[in-house]
């Protein structure tokens, strides 16, 4: 038996600031040799992998005579670890730096690293580039916003001047709401500018986040009172100008935010609100219907028989609406002893007692299919497997690629459509955006419609959209095989976000994943 | 005249194994048996291989990849053009020893750290490093093999 060995000297060097994926080599360790770049010099590191496992990054100011230190500030990531990112802040030293990684061999890594910095001094007289560098992965970003500024100094030792507004590049918020999907990790501030005075209402789904706009202000004045916290569905009245608007987790996670004026709110939520009044003419009809009777003050009589358990309830000013339940299957029968008309509402729910791959499909304004095409060799045309009946099976093997298509037909234009895609238990999906994406992970058709934000989760690929006009739309994305045995495939759904009742689903079915021979 | 050396091993348990640079002379080896140990004992003595008759140079910052097995040596050579710091790191299943050698024929006075990786859970790598403040000159690296 033949046993491998490796040999290197020196660490490798890289430049100022830079962000760039490795495969850990087979010592479990790589060392990266961070020239002092002056001013300029590195003070953020950030570790990121693609998939959540055990990772250490450390940096230390580099000693020529110990470059195998272990000394020197660190941060972890552990297979718990949301998202799977361990960043160092604020190592101010000066002089070369030495970063070390460690992790299982042969897994890929990002490092990332830069001088992040609110202030930037500037002694030559000139013309300067200014550009700004974003942590981590764009789309997981709120988007940056800045305010510049300067102090100017009266000689070389002499104080700083009162801070002057330079420049800006904000977020414009006049008539059209806006709309993003990130990461909340830490408290974010946004700047915003408001061309005249107007209402912004904040709207949040996911993690639980509470919000202050507050005026920029280059010195607060000494009186100067910090508004309050202001939760979710706040209506903001703010005058023309530039805010600065912050926002504060509770808890870590994804936040989805909207910003909205007065006028989109209605125009966005157009179709809700139209529902909304109807029921609330129902609503209103009923309550003429509920005064009258306190009018009569009578009580109204009646019997419900609920299987072989009959009871009768009785109606009147006292008790204006009375509740039975039960959990058994039953036949009800209700016989009214009342002089004036009652009116009854029934509510079901229940779960399906068949398996999920037997669900048949459903239409109730989207239609849903789906599709799987199994990969076969590069040039070699896949295999399609049409999912028209419930239960139909799969039969793949471990480490098959399958090109998932699912097709959604909508009648009419909607906007906040999700359409989800769950996976049978066996597979995972592949990310076609991560860095560390193989080249399989990109599928061969093309989404119909950019989605305004698609969620690669472990169970299921979910497309969201702001809008999505009436038509047909096809979706895209890969998956791989990579637990044998026997898996459910729930339906595909579309629907309505703010509106359950508008939705469609594929058919069920089952996966038979078997393992490699 | 370095003296008795270590004794290593242990009856019933373990056998005694050294692994030594040893000059030209003559040695003698002795061999303890247990209070009560009676019968034959097995004394055996390798020459480590040499796997290249030209070792290769060792770039900065390159990785090389070989293989080496127990009671082999692989070398590679070091050009250090002027006084500094060297960083030396080996790994491998059967790794025993890392030696630096100037001209490659003088023992250079560095002892490696010698660590066990577990970079690969079902792997483990033996792993050598030292760091050398090196005058200007031809240095030889050599990895020495050994149980793993």
């Amino acid at each position: 038996m033949t046993n491998l060995f490796s040999c290197a000297w020196a660490s490798r060097r890289l430049g100022a600031a830079m962000r760039q994926q490795f495969t850990m080599g087979e010592f479990g360790v790589e060392r990266f040799l961070v020239p002092d770049a002056g001013n300029a010099n590195p003070n953020f590191f950030r570790l990121e992998l693609p998939v959540a496992s055990a990772a250490n990054i450390q940096v230390a100011t580099y000693d020529e005579h110990d470059p195998f230190q272990s000394r020197g500030a660190s941060a972890s990531i552990d297979k718990r670890s949301l998202p799977p990112v361990a960043e160092l802040h604020g190592l101010g030293s000066s002089g070369a730096k030495l970063v070390t990684v460690t992790m299982e061999a042969g897994k890929p890594f990002i490092l990332q690293y830069f001088n992040a910095s609110y202030v930037n001094h500037f002694s030559v007289s000139g013309d300067y580039w200014l550009s700004s560098i974003h942590a981590g992965y764009a789309e997981d970003s709120i988007g940056a916003t800045a305010v510049l500024t300067r102090q100017r100094r009266n000689g070389m030792y002499g104080l700083y001047g009162s801070e002057e507004y330079l420049d800006a590049r904000v977020l414009e918020l006049a008539n059209t709401p806006w709309h993003r999907r990130f990461n909340l990790l830490d408290e974010l501030t946004l700047f915003v500018n408001l061309p005249g005075t107007t209402k912004i209402k904040a709207i949040d789904q996911g993690v639980k986040a509470r919000y202050r706009f507050e005026p920029f202000l280059t010195s607060r004045p000494k009186d100067y009172k910090t508004p309050p916290w202001q939760e979710s569905g706040h209506v903001f009245d703010l005058d023309r100008g530039l805010y600065v608007l912050t926002v504060q987790p509770e808890t870590k996670g994804i936040l989805d935010l909207q910003l909205l004026p007065p006028g989109s709110v209605m125009q966005d939520v157009m179709s809700f609100l139209s529902k909304a009044r109807a029921e609330a003419k129902a609503m209103l009809a009923l309550s003429d219907v509920m005064k009258r009777r306190d009018a009569k003050a009578e009580v109204q009589k009646l019997n419900v028989a609920i299987g072989s358990q009959s009871q009768t309830l009785e109606i009147g000013p006292a008790n204006k609406i009375v509740q039975t339940s039960t959990n058994s299957p039953a036949k009800i029968v209700l016989r009214s002893e009342a002089r004036l008309p009652l009116i009854v509402r029934a509510e079901t729910s229940y779960l399906p007692q068949a398996l999920g791959s037997e669900a048949p499909s459903g239409a109730s304004g989207f239609v849903v299919t789906r599709e799987l095409l199994r990969q076969r060799g590069r040039n070699e045309p896949a295999d399609k497997m049409v999912l028209s009946k419930p239960g139909t099976a799969i039969h793949l093997t471990v480490g098959d690629v399958v090109e998932e298509h699912v097709e959604v037909t909508s009648n009419a234009n909607h906007h906040y459509v999700a359409i989800a895609v769950p996976l049978a238990a066996g597979l995972e999906p592949l990310n076609p955006k991560l860095a560390t994406a193989p080249a399989e992970a990109t599928p061969s058709g093309n989404i119909t419609a950019t989605p305004s934000y698609v969620a690669y989760m472990d169970d299921q690929v979910t497309f969201y959209y702001d809008a999505l006009p009436k038509g047909t739309f096809h979706f895209y994305f890969r998956t791989r095989a990579t637990v044998p045995g026997q898996f459910t495939q729930p339906q595909a759904r579309a629907e309505l976000m703010y509106d359950g009742a508008v939705h469609g689903e594929s058919v069920g079915a089952r996966v038979d994943v078997s393992a490699k021979e | 005249m370095a003296g008795a050396g270590s004794i290593v091993g242990e009856p019933g348990k373990q056998d005694g194994r050294l692994d030594l640079f040893l000059d030209r002379g003559e040695y003698k080896i002795l061999t303890y048996a247990s209070a009560k140990g009676s019968g034959q004992a097995k004394l055996s003595v390798h020459a480590f291989r040499w796997l290249q008759d030209r070792p290769p140079l060792l770039v900065e910052q390159r990785l090389e990849r070989a293989t080496l097995d127990d009671f082999e040596q692989r070398s590679y050579w070091l050009e250090v053009k002027e006084k500094h710091t060297v960083a030396i790191e080996a790994a491998g299943r059967h790794l025993s020893d890392l030696r630096l050698w100037r001209d490659g024929t003088w023992l250079v006075n560095v002892d490696p750290q010698l660590v066990i990786s577990q970079a690969r859970a079902d792997h483990p790598l033996q792993i050598a490093r030292f760091t050398a403040q090196l005058e200007p000159g031809l240095y030889l690296v050599t990895a020495y093999g050994g149980q793993s």
